[in-house]
Formats: structure tokens, sequence, C-alpha cells
């Protein structure tokens, strides 16, 4: 498809990309008043791939997403798509679809003129105009509510005119920031699909920002984390998921136990630390991790396992605080003699006050050195 | 009083509402008396004591039209209405729209400073001003009362409009940026079309206000350049050299000059968004 | 997020610093206005202020401040202030105290609520002169009110409404009424109802609710409300001329200033006396805000503040 000129697209698919190359971001900083949102950000994009950027409020992911459509003006930095530095183009000349989490649907417009509005900017002839937005309102879906206005639409069809409207124009990179954020579960669920849908279909490049893991994670052929304006990894989501590389990843996606330790003995990537209270555990170590150093400690809920008192073997002695039922499982919260606490997942609801016998498997629990 | 009674009181006390009734129809009674008048004896041929006018007629319109040459007089009323209106908004509206979207430093007290001529009698820089404009060969003459009245209608449109802008939400200006409008296009075919409602608003509102304004046309209209209310102060400070019942048909005139620029406000606006709300 | 800490603009504001320091360009749309309030209303005013120290006539030689001095020193002169001060106050409360619980009411739809609000914001469009015109025959010795009231049994001769204080008095108040309660209705309206449940669930009664709540909340738009209307109340002079007794109780301050630029062409003093004024409205605007800061200086509306 990529050999097609951009003016016959495929019936297949309407709004057919035309293929990038290679986008490069080399250092881009932006800094606000006082605070510096976005610093020296790096990331290669392959062509076609799915993105993204993923971060707690503030992070500067959006800043990031800003930046590459031309919204903010970077400080510093370079935007390369195929060695062509974007950075000072203006927004409407480099050719970008953006989606945004308001909308951002032209309230005076009909669907069909919010639709048809850039390629009237482009210049485009009007009867290939009213084909394309036909064809864009089909592929979201939509093609009886061209009519309508967007106060008209409910959450989830104005995010599909939104959509619509960022396609028509063919993009060369397709931008997202927060688009499923203003609906409810169901409907998040459902545009999650059809989002995935539309990028097996168009092969879009396409750059996510969100702070919802399990989107990134679902969506994404790669994914960025942030953190006060810097990325702290890029990975595959197999990759950030299962191997973190800071206690900070760990914890946002799903290392809900962490707590400063100080490290003992460091062999073979296993590391002896001891928790506030004096407790004693054994953990992986993570790059960085230094005998007699202060570290982080992170362990999933799912992998402290929990059994009744006695027995030969030496665990942590605990006592339940609470369990709650999270449908398919319990999770309690269990503070060990040492004073530590723990979040845990268990298959069976233990009474408050239990007893018990915590253990965690050191090749789960990962050390970090702290950020 | 028992606690359930005091309860039962409590839910109907934002209920009854008899006394906004009596307070509006007290105050309209009052004004309408004021009108009616003073249009009853527009139209009376004399009233003498009586409770209504011994009789009717159209006479003292038709008077006022030729003694004062009222058709002028309201041929130019418009005139000063209409271009301070366009002018103050053409002038107002990209104001609003910086100070609304754009955080820089002394944006305060370039705010203040734009609202500033509302905050001071007209009279304390009319005076200057006229002097001034006198200078320039400009007073006495149309475009000398047409600048003058911009001054106090400027402040007006960016206080209506500055919030204006500010509920649009800035996305729309961005997603219009991405597909492809430059910053010109954005303005026509996307703000413009949005802040069209508030501009009416302000519009009308400084029509209403241009029409009604004294002090300043006052202090720089010639005998060629009065609108309706100056011309009126000066038959009416002359009383007594025409008769009341002319003064009368030309408040009349301009009462309903006024009234039809109003109730036409009214109809495409909701006075709560008339409101002049400062932000700081 | 990508929102800038620091930016008071309010919620769209687009950041504009960058490198910590400011573009510009952006802002040149504001220039065409500013220009305008610089040299048709900054310039007149400086120029008033520099010609009323340059004294002339019989009061050159008295030095820079002769034109102020004359002013002060002329009991006829000085009384204007207490003539304009003792209306525009009064009037102005009054307006506050009537407009006040109307908009409160009306923040909430009411039956007629259209009309009734057409009803008390009509009056603007009437003018001062035809006010006047009118309140002459209405409240005259012959008018509808004296026949009212001698029909009531009220009063034994006709009083005497206009020519005096209490024409310009009702005059004024009727005229300021409408701006000062459109003004409120703004921001009445803008008060979030959750938040007067919320004291209600808290135990708060009426009274409470009113001035620990409500009112405070108000306070911005009560201070707009008062300042607007001091200004319009204090500057007005036809409704003085015209149903007041202009060469005695109600020679008004504005008054003063046109006499001297128009009757005796004496500009210096005229604007010495403008000046004057400028600074009284000053004071006054200064005082409101001094009160309200006190109550309360947050947005009445709720949220996202």
């Amino acid at each position: 498809m990529s050999a097609k000129p951009a003016t016959a697209p495929a019936p297949s698919a309407p709004a057919s990309a035309r293929r990038i190359g290679r986008l490069e971001v080399r250092g881009l900083t932006k800094r606000f008043a006082n605070v510096v949102a976005l610093s020296n950000f790096d990331l290669d994009v392959q062509s076609g791939e799915f993105i993204s950027l993923l971060g707690p409020s503030g992070c500067g992911k959006s800043t990031a997403l800003n930046c590459l459509a031309g919204l903010v003006e970077p400080d510093a930095g370079r935007i390369l798509l195929d060695g062509e530095d974007l950075a000072r183009v203006p927004p409407e000349r480099r050719g970008f679809g953006v989606v945004f989490q308001s909308y951002a649907l032209f309230p005076h417009m009909t669907v069909a003129r919010n639709v048809a509005f850039g390629l009237e900017m482009m210049g485009v002839r009007s009867e290939v105009v009213a084909e394309r937005m036909r064809q864009a309102l089909a592929l979201v879906h939509l093609e009886d509510l061209g009519d309508r206005y967007p106060a008209q639409l409910s959450g989830g069809q104005q995010q599909r005119v939104a959509l619509a409207r960022a396609l028509v124009i063919e993009p060369r990179l397709l931008l997202m920031d927060e688009p499923l954020s203003n609906l409810d579960a169901k409907l998040r669920l459902e545009m999650r699909l059809e989002i995935r849908r539309l990028h097996q279909r168009l092969g879009l490049t396409t750059f996510y920002v969100t702070h919802d893991q399990e989107e990134a994670l679902s969506l994404s052929d790669r994914i960025g984390l942030m953190k006060d304006g810097v990325l702290r990894q890029v990975g595959t989501p197999e990759q950030v998921y299962l191997h973190p590389e800071t206690a900070f990843v760990a914890n946002f996606f799903g290392y809900r136990n962490v707590f400063r330790v100080r490290v003992g003995a460091v062999t073979d990537g296993r590391a002896a630390v001891t928790a506030p209270g004096g407790l004693r555990l054994a953990g992986t170590a993570r790059g960085g991790v230094h005998e007699g150093a202060e570290a982080v400690a992170a362990v999933r809920p799912e992998d402290v396992e929990v059994g009744p008192p006695g027995g030969a073997d030496r665990g942590i002695p605990a006592a339940v605080e609470f369990a709650e039922f999270v449908g398919d499982a319990f999770e309690c919260s269990v503070t060990a003699d040492a004073g530590v606490v723990f979040v845990v997942r268990t298959p069976s609801r233990w009474t408050q006050g239990a007893r018990v016998i915590l253990r965690v498997d050191p090749s789960r629990l990962l050390v970090f050195p702290p950020e | 009083m028992s606690a359930v009674a005091r309860a039962a009181r409590a839910r109907t006390a934002e209920g009854s509402s008899w006394w906004v009734y009596a307070a509006v129809a007290v105050f309209a009674l009052l004004v309408l008396g004021i009108f009616l008048s003073a249009f009853l004896n527009s139209i009376a041929s004399s009233w003498f004591g009586g409770w209504l006018p011994d009789g009717y007629t159209t006479r003292w319109y038709r008077f006022a039209l030729a003694e004062f040459d009222l058709g002028y007089v309201l041929w130019v009323t418009v005139v000063v209405g209409v271009s301070v209106t366009i002018l103050s908004l053409i002038l107002g509206v990209p104001a609003a729209y910086v100070l609304a979207r754009h955080a820089f430093p002394g944006r305060s007290p370039l705010l203040l400073l734009l609202v500033m001529p509302m905050l001071v009698p007209p009279i304390t820089y009319g005076i200057p001003l006229a002097a001034m404009l006198y200078a320039a060969h400009l007073g006495g003459s149309l475009a000398g009362v047409i600048i003058v009245n911009i001054v106090p209608a400027l402040p007006f449109v960016v206080l209506i409009m500055t919030p204006f802008f500010e509920q649009i939400d800035p996305n729309l200006e961005r997603a219009a940026r991405t597909l492809g409008a430059g910053p010109v296009q954005v303005f026509r075919r996307v703000l413009l079309p949005i802040a069209l409602p508030g501009m009416l608003a302000a519009g009308l509102l400084i029509l209403v206000r241009a029409i009604a304004l004294f002090e300043l046309t006052f202090l720089v209209s010639g005998a060629r350049s009065q609108t309706l209310v100056v011309a009126l102060y000066y038959t009416a400070f002359a009383a007594g050299i025409r008769p009341a019942q002319a003064i009368d048909a030309m408040a009349v005139v301009y009462m309903i000059t006024g009234l039809v620029v109003l109730l036409a406000a009214l109809r495409f606006i909701n006075p709560v968004n008339m409101v002049i709300r400062v932000r700081r | 997020m990508q929102r800038a800490a620091g930016a008071r603009a309010g919620p769209g504001a687009l950041p504009t610093a960058r490198h910590g320091g400011v573009r510009w360009g952006p802002l040149v749309p504001i220039v065409p206005a500013l220009l305008v309030v610089l040299v048709l209303f900054v310039y007149p005013f400086a120029y008033g202020l520099a010609l009323s120290v340059h004294p002339i006539g019989s009061l050159a030689k008295g030095g820079m401040l002769a034109n102020y001095a004359a002013f002060f020193g002329t009991p006829w002169e000085r009384a204007s202030i207490w003539n304009t001060l003792r209306l525009a106050v009064p009037v102005s409360a009054l307006d506050l105290a009537m407009a006040l619980p109307l908009a409160y009411r009306l923040r909430r739809p009411l039956p007629g609520q259209r009309v009734i609000t057409a009803l008390l914001v009509i009056p603007m469009t009437l003018g001062t002169v035809l006010l006047a015109e009118g309140m002459i025959e209405f409240f005259g010795p012959a008018g509808w009110a004296n026949k009212v009231l001698l029909a009531l049994h009220l009063v034994r001769m006709p009083v005497q409404f206009v020519h005096n204080y209490t024409g310009v008095f009702i005059s004024l108040a009727i005229a300021d009424f409408p701006a000062v309660f459109l003004v409120l209705l703004g921001y009445a309206s803008g008060l979030d109802p959750r938040v007067e449940q919320a004291a209600r669930t808290l135990g708060a009664g009426r009274w409470a609710r009113l001035r620990r709540v409500t009112l405070p909340l108000l306070a911005p738009g009560i201070a707009a409300a008062a300042a607007l209307s001091f200004v319009a109340t204090f500057s007005v002079f036809p409704s003085a001329v015209l149903v007041g007794e202009p060469a005695g109780s109600t020679r008004v301050i504005a008054l003063a200033a046109w006499q001297a630029a128009y009757e005796q062409f004496d500009y210096p003093r005229a604007s010495a006396i403008a000046m004057v004024m400028a600074a009284i409205e000053l004071v006054f605007v200064a005082l409101v805000l001094a009160v309200r800061n006190r109550a309360y200086r947050g947005p009445t509306i709720g949220g996202r503040g």
C-alpha cells in the first residue's frame, strides 16, 4: 500500500496512511516558568508503530505530544521525520492528525463539516472532499450522522467524529492525547477495540498518551514510561511489565508493595536487604544496587504467598488487617510483626486478626537503586 | 416551634416569592407612570389638572420633527451608535482574545488600564479630551463625537469578551491548526463564528449605551453633530422657549429608539450573559 | 498537564513563556486597543492634570495649586462635593439594597422570569432626560403621584417632588437600578446551589447561610456593582439640572466642572475640578475593594476557580 500515491486510496482503507519513514525525536526539552515539563526527550518511532507514553498527571507526556503536534514550541531539541527537522514547523504544515481528550469538535459545524474541515484547509476539490468525508465517517460507523451537530451526539460518537476528522487528512502521524479518559468504563473498552482495529487496518504510525496502564498495555507495540518530564523506560508491553528497570516503572505496573531498604550482601544478582523494623528479605538486584547502599524493594501482591503459621520454613510472621473481595481473589492488607505492611493477593478469605506467615520468592522481589 | 414545623417552613422558604412580584410591580408602575406622563403629554392637545389630557393630537411630533430637525438628529444618533459599536468591537475583540488566551507579565495591569475608563467619571478625561479634539479641529464634528464615545465603549467589549473567549476550549484552535488552518483561518473559520453571539451581546449593549451616553457627546458635539440625548438636553434645558409637549414628543422618540435596541438585545441574549465579571 | 504552573490567564491560557522569556508576537492584537486607551484616555487625563497646575486669569499668580486652593477655598464650590456625595452614596446603597434580594431570588427560574427581568432592565433605555421630563409631569403638583396621594388623603397639599434634592434622588435611583441589578444577577446566577445545600446539610439556618456563605461568595459582585453604580451616579449631571436645583442643593461637582469649562472658559480650573472628581472616585473604589478583600477574594463560581 505504501507504494500507492496518496490520492488513490485502497477501497478497504479509505484514509490510508502515507507511510512515514523514521521519526526520530532528539533532546526535546520544554520549560514552563520554573517547571521543567520535558527534559531531554529521545525517542525513535518506526513506520506503522503504535507507541504509548504512559505516566501520572504532570509527568510531561502531554507536553511531549504537544511538541510533536507543533502546539507547544520546544525550548530545545529536534523532531526529525525522515531526516527533516519539524521542530520549528507550524502545526498547520505538519500534516499530523491529533485527537484531543476533550474531542475539540467545532460546535458550530455539523459532523460532516467537522470532518471536511482539514480537507478544505488542504484545498482538496469539493467532490473529493465529499467522497473522502463519507469514507471517513463510514470507517468510524457514523455514516448516518453527518448532519448532526456535536452537541447532539453522545460522548462515544463525538470521539468517533474526532477520530474521523484526524484520519481523513491521511496524517503522516496520528497523535492521541488521552482520547478515552472522558468515556465511561464500558465505552472505553469498546473504543479501545475500535482504535486497535483502525490501527491494524490503516497501519498509521500512532503516538498515544495515557495514564491508564491497561490501555497502554493492550494497544501498544511499545510503551514509554514518563515521570517528572523524563522518559524512564521504553519497551514492549511484556518488557515493561515483566522487567521494570526502575522502582517507578515497577510501581506503575502493579508492584504495589514498595519499601525503602538497606542492601546487605550482593552475590550473583541476588541481594540480601533489610527493610524498616529489621525485616530481612532476599531479592533480585537490578543494575546499580551496591552493598551497604540505600535501595527500593518492590513486589507484586500476587507474588507474596500467605500461609498458616507453623511449619519448618522460616517466613515472615504477620497478622491480617483486613481482606477485600476483588472478584477473582481476595486482597488482604497484612502487617508483618516487624511493622512493614504488605498488600497480598490470596485465593481464600483470611479473617481479620488471623496470624499468618508470608513468603516472598526472591526472584519476584526486585531491588532497585533509589531514584 | 417543633423541629418538623421548622423544617417544613425552611423547605417552603425559598418558594414564597410574592415579594419579588410586588417589588417588580411597584418599580414597573413607577416607571410606567413616569413614561406615560411624558407620553400622554406628548400627544395631548392640552392637559390641565385632570387625570387624563383634555384632548389628543399629533401636532407636537410634527412640531418636533420640523423645529428640532429630529430626522437629522436621529440620523446622527444612528451613525454615532453604529460606528462606535463596530469600531470598539474591531478594537476590543482582538484585545480580549489575547487577554483570555495568553499569560504574560503585566497582564493584570494591562487589563486594569483597558478597563479604567469605566471606573473614572467621563467628565474627568472628557474636558481635556474635548480640548484636544478642538485643537485637532475635530471638535464639534461627527468624527469627534464617534472618537470620544469609543473610550467608554472599549472597556465594555474587553470585559464582556474576555470571559467569553476564556470559556471556549483552546483545543478547538489547536485542532484547527493541526488540520491545516493558519492563524487567520483559525480566527475566521473557528473563533469568529463561535464568538458571534458574545459579540452580538456586547454590540447591542454598546449600542444602548452609546445612544444613552450623555456627558462626552455633550462636551464635543457641535450644532450639526448632536445625538438625540444631547439635543434633548438642550431643548429641555431651554424649557419655556418651546412647548413642553414637544420636548416630551422628542423624549418619547428617544425612549422608543433605545427600547427597540434593548428589546432586540433581550431577544438574542439572556441578561445573565450580559454580565460583567472581572477576573483577577 | 501541559499547562504551566503560574499561568494565570484562566483555564484556557496558552503558555507563552519560552526560554524563561516571553514571545511578544501573539500579543500584537492588543496593540490597537492599547493605543486608543493611551491616546484618548491616559494622555487627556495627564493633559488635564498638567493643565490643572497651570492656572490662568486671576489665579495665575497663585502658584501651581491655585486652582485647587480656589476650589477648596470657596464654600460654594466646595459644597459641590457634598452635594454629589449625598446623592451618589445613598442612591448606590438603596439600589444595591433593592437589587440584591431580587437578583438572588431570580438566579433561579421563577414564573414570568423573562418579563420580570425585562421590566427591571427597561429603564436603561429611558435615559436621564426622558426620566426627568416624565418626572416633571408625574411628580409635578398636578401629576399623578400627587393626585393619588391627595385622593387617598395621605397629604393635604401637593408634595414637591421635583426641582429639589428628592427629584434628583428618585431620578438617579431609577436610572441606575438596571445596571446594578444586571451585575448582581450575573454573579448570583454563578452561585453553585450545591454550596448552599451543603451548608444546609451542615445545619446552617437561613440567616447563617446568608451571612456565612451566600454574601461572602457574592462579595465580588456587590463590590463591582457598588463601584459601577457610584461612578454612574457620581458623574451624571443632566438630572441635577432638569429635576434638581442646579443653583443650590443639587449643584453637583460634574456641573461645577462643566460650568468652569463651558461657561467661564477656564479649562485649567475645570481640569482641577475634574481631577478632584477622579480622586474622590478612585478613593471610593479603593475603599469598596478594601472592604471586599476583607470579606472574600476568590471566584463566585466554585470548582474550577
